[in-house]
Formats: C-alpha cells, sequence, structure tokens
C-alpha cells in the first residue's frame, strides 16, 4: 500500500544572466527561483490496484516517481511504501519495488539477457525457486525466447523494453513503478506490454502505478485514474467515472443534401461547410441514439460520424 | 559484503565472456598496448641514457616512481575508472536514478557494474617495471621488502583512488564537471618524476592536501635508500598505506554526502 | 553577411564561449599550466645550471613553451565533431546551411584556442622567460625561414588533429587506443625529449613519420638546431606531408559525405 501525505517537492532553478554588469556576479552567487514541482499531493493507493498517473509534461509525474521509489527526498510531507519510508531506507524499499524508466534502459549494455537475469538474481538475492519459475514466466508471456541470448545492444527498442520489465518483476515486488513503459513503441510491442501487466497483475496482485501520455495503455490497463497538472493533484478516482462525468460532450459530423440546414434545441451549431455540418451534444441532454435517430428522420442524411470524447481529447481541454 | 563480491565476480565473468566480438579488435588493442608502454619506456630509457640524474634521483629510481605511480593507478583505477569518467554524464542524462533503485548502496552499485578488468594487464606491466627497477638498484630482498612494495603500491592506489572518487564528486554538484575530463591525467604525469624538482610549496601541497606524494616519490624511497624528503621527517616514507586509507575515507565520505545532496534536490 | 565578418564572428564568439564557461575552463588551463609548469622545472633539474649536450635551459624553456603553444593553437575539435554529426545524422542540417561548415568549426576552435593560450601559456611564458630567458631566433633569416616552416606546422597540426578526428568515427571507440596512440605521438614528435638529443637511430626512424615535422622542425630552426643547408630540405618534406595529410583529408570526407547520402541524413 502506497501513503502518500501533503507531499511537496521544490527544485532551485539557477537563472542564467544574460547581462554582462551582472556576470561578475553571477561568478559568486548565482541568481535562482524556486519551481514547486509537487504541490500538496496526497493519495492513497491500495494493494493490487492498477492506477494510471497522467498530466501534461512538466506537472510532476517524474518527480513523483522518484519520491515514491526514494531517489528524492520530499520537501515537505510524508511517503509510506508499505510502512517504510522510501528516501529513507532506500535499500530495503529497493528491494520491494521495481522500477522502469520508459526513456532510460536499465540493462548492461553488452550482456545478454540471460547473465543480465543471473546478475540480478545475485543482487536481489532472489531465492532459486522463484527466479526460475519468474524466468519461465516471463519468457512464456512476453516471448522473449527469440533474443534471450543476443546482447542487448542489438535488441529493438520493444524487445528492450521487454526485457526491462522483466528485469523489474524479477524479484516478485509488491509494487511497481512504470514510467512511460510504451513510449516509441509500434503497436503490437504496446499491447504485448500491457498484456503483460495484466497478467502479472491479475496472478500476483502485484500493484502498479503507471504514468504515461498513452491513453490507450489508460484505457487498457488502468482502472483508477489520477491526474496532476502544475504540480497539483486535479482528479482521483475511477476511470469508468471520470469518463462518464467528463466524457458527456460529443459531437456529429453530418452531410444533408444540399439546402438542408439541422437544427435541434439540444444541439449546438459548431461549424458548417458545404454542405457538412458540425453539431455538438451533450449526452446527458440528448443521447446519441436520439440525436441520430432524430437527424435521420427529419433530414436526408448523406454521411454521419459520430465522434465520442476521448480520454485524450477531455484531458487535452482539461490542461 | 558477501552479496556484493558475488554480483561483482559474477560480473567480471560475464564482462570477459563478451568482450572481444571482434579479433581485430583484440590484436588492434594489444598491439596499441605494445606500443604505447614502448613508447613510454623508450622516452625514460632516452631520458637515462642522457642525463645520469635528475636532482640527485638516478634512472632506475626514477623508473621506480613511474612503476610505483602506473601500479597503484590501475588498481584504482580497475574500480574507479568508470565511476570518474561516467559518473557524470549518468547524472545528466538521468541514468544515475536507476542506480538509486537498487538494493546497493549507489557508490558499490557504480564501481560493481563499471568494473574494469582490464587494467590489470598494465598492473601486471607496472609490477614488472618495479621488479626490474629493484634488482638493477641492488637491493636486496627480503620478506621485507615485499611488503614495504605492497604496502607502497596499495597505499598509493588508496590515494589515487581518494583522488578520483572526490574529483568525481564534483559531478553531484557540477553539470559539467570538469574535474573527470584530462585534469588527472595532465596532473598525474607530476609524480612520475621526483618531486624535489617543484618549489617548496607545491612539495606541501602534494604531502597534505592531496597526497600524492604518498603513491610514488615517498614509498619508493623505502626501496632505494634515498633521502630526500624535503620539509618533512623521514618517516613519511612508511606512511603511505595509513595516509592513503585516512585519505580513502575522507573522499569516501565526501562522496557520500555529495550522492545525498543530489538525493534531496533531484538537480 | 559579408563572409570575412562572419567568420570573424565565430571566432569572438568561440573566444567568448570559453568565458561563459567559468569553472570548467578554470580547471582545464589550470591542468595544462601545471603540465607545463612540471616540464619546465624537470628540464631544470636535469640541465642543472649549465648547459649540456649543446641544450641550454633557455633553450629547452623556449622549446617547450611554444612546442605547447604551436600545438594547442592549431589543433582542432572539428574532426571528432563532424564525426559525432555523422554519427547522429544531424550532419545533414549543417549541410543546408550557408557557410562552410569546416570553415566554421575551424575559426570556432581558433577562438577556443586562443583563448587557452592567451591564459596559460602567455603567463608562463613571461614567467618562464624572465626566470630562464625566452629566446628569439638569431638571425632574420632564421626567423623568415621559421614563419615559412611554421605555417606548414600549423597546417599539418590542424589536419593531423582533424583526420584524428574524423577516423574516431571509423574506428572503435576504445580509450585506451587514444591513450597509448598519443605516447607513440609523443615520442616521435618530439614534444617533451628534443628530437636532436635522440640517438642516431631513433632520429633516422622519426624522419619517416610526419610527427616530427608538426612542430618540432619549425622550432628547431627556430633555436639554430638546424642547419641552414639543411632547411630547405626540411620545407620540403613537410610539404610533402601537407600534400599527403591533404589527399587523406579528401578521402576521408568523400567517404563520410557518401555515408550521410546513404543513411538519407
Amino acid at each position: 500500500m502506497i501513503e502518500v501525505a501533503h507531499v511537496s517537492k521544490s527544485f532551485k532553478i539557477y537563472k542564467n544572466t544574460k547581462d554582462s554588469k551582472h556576470k561578475l556576479r553571477s561568478l559568486f552567487a548565482r541568481e535562482y527561483e524556486i519551481k514547486r514541482a509537487v504541490d500538496d499531493v496526497s493519495f492513497t493507493v491500495g494493494d493490487g490496484e492498477l492506477v494510471g498517473y497522467v498530466g501534461p509534461n512538466g506537472a510532476g509525474k517524474s518527480t513523483t516517481i522518484k519520491m515514491l521509489s526514494g531517489i528524492l527526498t520530499p520537501t515537505a510531507g510524508e511517503i509510506l511504501v508499505d510502512g517504510r519510508i522510501p528516501y529513507e531506507q532506500r535499500q530495503e524499499n529497493a528491494k520491494h519495488i521495481g522500477v522502469v524508466f520508459g526513456q532510460r534502459s536499465q540493462l548492461y549494455w553488452d550482456l545478454p539477457m540471460t547473465d543480465t537475469f543471473r546478475l540480478h538474481r545475485r543482487m536481489y538475492e532472489i531465492p532459486e525457486e522463484t527466479y526460475k519459475r519468474n524466468v519461465d514466466l516471463f519468457i512464456e508471456v512476453l516471448q522473449m525466447g527469440s533474443f534471450l541470448n543476443q546482447p542487448v545492444r542489438q535488441l529493438s527498442l520493444g524487445q528492450k523494453m521487454r526485457a526491462n520489465i522483466a528485469i523489474a518483476l524479477l524479484h516478485d515486488p509488491e509494487i511497481v513503478f512504470l514510467d512511460e513503459p510504451t513510449i516509441g513503441l509500434d503497436i503490437v510491442a504496446k499491447s504485448r506490454i500491457r498484456d503483460f501487466v495484466k497478467e502479472i497483475n491479475r496472478r500476483k496482485g502485484t500493484t502498479f502505478l503507471l504514468t504515461t501520455h498513452d491513453m490507450d495503455d489508460i484505457e487498457q490497463i488502468c482502472g483508477r485514474l489520477m491526474l496532476i497538472n502544475h504540480g497539483r493533484l486535479g482528479y482521483d478516482g475511477s476511470l469508468a467515472e471520470f469518463q462518464a462525468r467528463y466524457g458527456d460532450p460529443y459531437r456529429l459530423y453530418v452531410t444533408l443534401q444540399p439546402g438542408e440546414r439541422p437544427q435541434h434545441p439540444h444541439l449546438q451549431l459548431l461549424g458548417a461547410q458545404e454542405g457538412r455540418f458540425t453539431l455538438g451534444g451533450s449526452k446527458a441532454e440528448l443521447p446519441i441514439g436520439e440525436a441520430v435517430s432524430y437527424l435521420s428522420t427529419h433530414y436526408s442524411v448523406r454521411d454521419l460520424r459520430i465522434e465520442e470524447s476521448s480520454l485524450e481529447s477531455i484531458l487535452k481541454a482539461m490542461y | 559484503m558477501k552479496k556484493t563480491l558475488a554480483v561483482l565476480f559474477l560480473y567480471m565473468r560475464v564482462k570477459a565472456k563478451g568482450k572481444y566480438e571482434y579479433r581485430a579488435a583484440f590484436w588492434l588493442d594489444a598491439l596499441s598496448f605494445l606500443f604505447g608502454y614502448g613508447a613510454q619506456t623508450l622516452l625514460m630509457v632516452l631520458l637515462t641514457q642522457k642525463f645520469d640524474t635528475i636532482n640527485g634521483w638516478t634512472p632506475f629510481e626514477v623508473m621506480l616512481l613511474y612503476a610505483y605511480t602506473l601500479a597503484s593507478y590501475t588498481l584504482a583505477n580497475a574500480l574507479l575508472s568508470d565511476v570518474m569518467w561516467s559518473l557524470s554524464r549518468r547524472i545528466r542524462t538521468g541514468d544515475f536514478d536507476q542506480t538509486l533503485t537498487k538494493p546497493m548502496k549507489p557508490l558499490t552499485y557504480e564501481i560493481v557494474t563499471g568494473f574494469s578488468p582490464y587494467y590489470f594487464l598494465h598492473f601486471f606491466l607496472a609490477l614488472g617495471m618495479v621488479a626490474i627497477g629493484v634488482t638493477q638498484l641492488h637491493v636486496t630482498v627480503t620478506p621485507l621488502t615485499i611488503l614495504q612494495i605492497a604496502c607502497g603500491i596499495l597505499g598509493g592506489a588508496c590515494v589515487q583512488g581518494g583522488v578520483l572518487l572526490l574529483f568525481a564528486s564534483a559531478s553531484f554538484f557540477w553539470i559539467n564537471n570538469p574535474l573527470t575530463g584530462n585534469f588527472y591525467t595532465n596532473i598525474r604525469p607530476l609524480i612520475e618524476y621526483p618531486i624535489s624538482v617543484y618549489p617548496k610549496f607545491f612539495q606541501v601541497l602534494l604531502t597534505t592536501l592531496i597526497p600524492l606524494a604518498f603513491v610514488s616519490f615517498y614509498p619508493v624511497q623505502q626501496i632505494s635508500g634515498r633521502q630526500d624528503f624535503g620539509l618533512f621527517p623521514p618517516v613519511v616514507r612508511h606512511l603511505s598505506l595509513p595516509v592513503g586509507i585516512a585519505f580513502l575515507l575522507i573522499a569516501y565520505a565526501v562522496f557520500a554526502a555529495a550522492s545525498k545532496h543530489y538525493k534531496s534536490t533531484g538537480s | 553577411m559579408n563572409q570575412v565578418a562572419l567568420y570573424s564572428l565565430t571566432l569572438w564568439y568561440g573566444l567568448k564561449s570559453k568565458l561563459t564557461y567559468r569553472l570548467s575552463s578554470v580547471f582545464e588551463l589550470l591542468g595544462k599550466f601545471l603540465e607545463i609548469f612540471a616540464q619546465i622545472l624537470i628540464w631544470v633539474a636535469l640541465l642543472g645550471s649549465g648547459a649540456r649536450f649543446d641544450t641550454t635551459l633557455s633553450q629547452m624553456v623556449t622549446y617547450l613553451i611554444l612546442t605547447r603553444v604551436v600545438s594547442t593553437l592549431f589543433a582542432t575539435q572539428a574532426g571528432n565533431e563532424i564525426s559525432d554529426k555523422i554519427d547522429d545524422g544531424s550532419i545533414a542540417n549543417d549541410f543546408v546551411r550557408p557557410l562552410n561548415f569546416k570553415l566554421y568549426l575551424l575559426c570556432n576552435d581558433l577562438g577556443n584556442n586562443f583563448f587557452k593560450v592567451l591564459v596559460v601559456f602567455l603567463p608562463i611564458g613571461v614567467l618562464a622567460g624572465l626566470r630562464y630567458g625566452f629566446l628569439l631566433p638569431q638571425t632574420a633569416a632564421q626567423g623568415a625561414a621559421f614563419l615559412v616552416s611554421l605555417a606548414f606546422g600549423a597546417l599539418l597540426t590542424f589536419y593531423y588533429s582533424y583526420i584524428l578526428g574524423l577516423l574516431s568515427f571509423w574506428l572503435i571507440k576504445n580509450p585506451f587506443l587514444r591513450w597509448h596512440f598519443r605516447n607513440v605521438e609523443q615520442i616521435f614528435s618530439g614534444q617533451f625529449f628534443p628530437i636532436w638529443l635522440y640517438p642516431a637511430w631513433l632520429s633516422a626512424i622519426t624522419e619517416f613519420l610526419p610527427f616530427r615535422y608538426f612542430t618540432y622542425e619549425p622550432l628547431a630552426i627556430y633555436l639554430g638546431k638546424t642547419p641552414v643547408s639543411e632547411i630547405p630540405r626540411v620545407l620540403l618534406i613537410q610539404a610533402f606531408w601537407l600534400v599527403a595529410l591533404y589527399a587523406v583529408e579528401r578521402i576521408l570526407w568523400r567517404r563520410a559525405c557518401k555515408k550521410v547520402l546513404v543513411q538519407g541524413g
């Protein structure tokens, strides 16, 4: 279980003085400003949850993950990961968590996967049985058999990512932090990773906290969504509720016979271009089905396209 | 500790397996090694043939200075060269964060995964030079002599290791740490010659603040019997190991404090 | 913008960029300073109070400082930079720009190097000169011959460092290689130990390699170590090596361009 209570993290950002008058002074004392990367954030994550942590770049996502894994110390507030304080009991905590940084690999450049596995077994002191079981499981579910013996530098991005996740889970951590795990991967690779995460969660009850820009990751894996912006937590609740609450608006792109013009009290005309109309509606006021049926009975509809609020568009509007 | 050693040995084994993927790389390496050291030796020979002494030091004594410096440098480097050269980059790119997620002390992890056993080749060459120097100086070799040489070189390794560690520590404060570039490579040759050629204040600096004089200049005099200590008492020639260990411990403390600073500000 | 102005501006920025690195520059310069400081003092000890083997202290001091000045001033990182850019493909951008990329890099380097020379070698040159004596060429003819030889030597230094930089692209990136090779260069170029003191057999070997013609030969003329009759021969060989290095550079450059085109830039 992860408990985060009123956590803040501030950084000193040093300014670069362009003014040559100040340059001499800046040799001795540099000017800086304080940036609050994380601002009074509180949440609790229970065992076995699959949580998505989203926000625009610079919102504080990576900083939060780093505090949870013990890399950074909060400026204020408290964090408890399974009863441990990560930044104070870093080594002990490290044995029970797994971390994957999507844009960075923690594999050893010229070693094949098999050797990397063995190295990690030693480092985390994984019992033989657990080790064998996990290795076999990972090779099977992630289909790593084909590249197991190749040195890491010869692997494709997708293969490297699979390897990184396998390594992170080798020691049966209770909690795993995934920071942009599917970034830069093709559709097939992404889907493999997502299935793997769900499978491990199902089998072992591992808690996953996932930060990502890919909304499909969230929609396919996570049950819960946390939204962070400018260091503050905006939304924290179930994904379904989020979509219901904010996913209300929809758009209809309808092409009618020349001369016709669609009208409905609950539909807003957003745009018109040579017989093609963009209509905006709200599910609460007028369900999509009713809107479509209304249009098709009152007008000669030549073409109709429905666009629901995607998670992406909701977030875009919120950012 | 047991775990650290186990991981280290495993890492050495697997690294050694994949070291030379291409035959060409191996031969290129071997040839450059030979030519490189050949050239260094040639330079020493030239110097010593033309000039009988430098500040009273005879050619083979100077050779011992070089050999001690090299032997202790390669020992220290086997463990710390990667720390020295890549720490700055790893911090900058964020790779160091990964180190902090491992169940090991960060320095231990960096040393273990950066271990360069290749330096042992250079080490044995340096030991060979020590042997040559010792025999040419007609020193009677007793178990005590061996012990003195071992302590001298180990102490020297601790001092140089400490310097590398101190320089690397600055990476936690400095984004483009200039100390981890060629700076030490430029300084090291200074102790390959008798430091008595340098001004007094510099000798003091090399004995107190950055005790590089304990790497070669003082311990070699244990063996050669020379008495050239400048402002310092003769006992310094025996102090390489204790001074080295003390310096290394200080350097380690600085490194630990610096890495803590990194943790709380995240650079 | 007029070409001359453009390149002069580049030179100035090269100089200025060194200033903005503050402490980084300080240590780089300190390292170089200590290196030559030690070298001078070692020679002071070697030569004692007088001269030996026809070599005086002031000759050695002049030699050491000028060797450093020349090799620092005309060395270039351009080769390395281009090699890196070929590696990551960003060189395509530079081909599109309205300037000669190589010339740009050279000017930038000159600016950088000039700064290093100014801050390190000028002070130590003045100090050492005052203490041990700094020499000037004895005759005007020597001075003139020196300048010609220096021009060749400077170009050779430039081309050599440039080619090495470019080659880092093809060579396996092994740090030891560079370290060992530097030692070989040191011996054959007479950087620390002047070649006029070498035994005949070694001196003969160095004549087949280009290194002695970078800084040693110009300085040997400067200090009067080369008999006047030998000077034309030296200049000729320098010219030969210059042509050779130029040819090598052309070949490498063409290969590099081909590689960029194939990569699709």
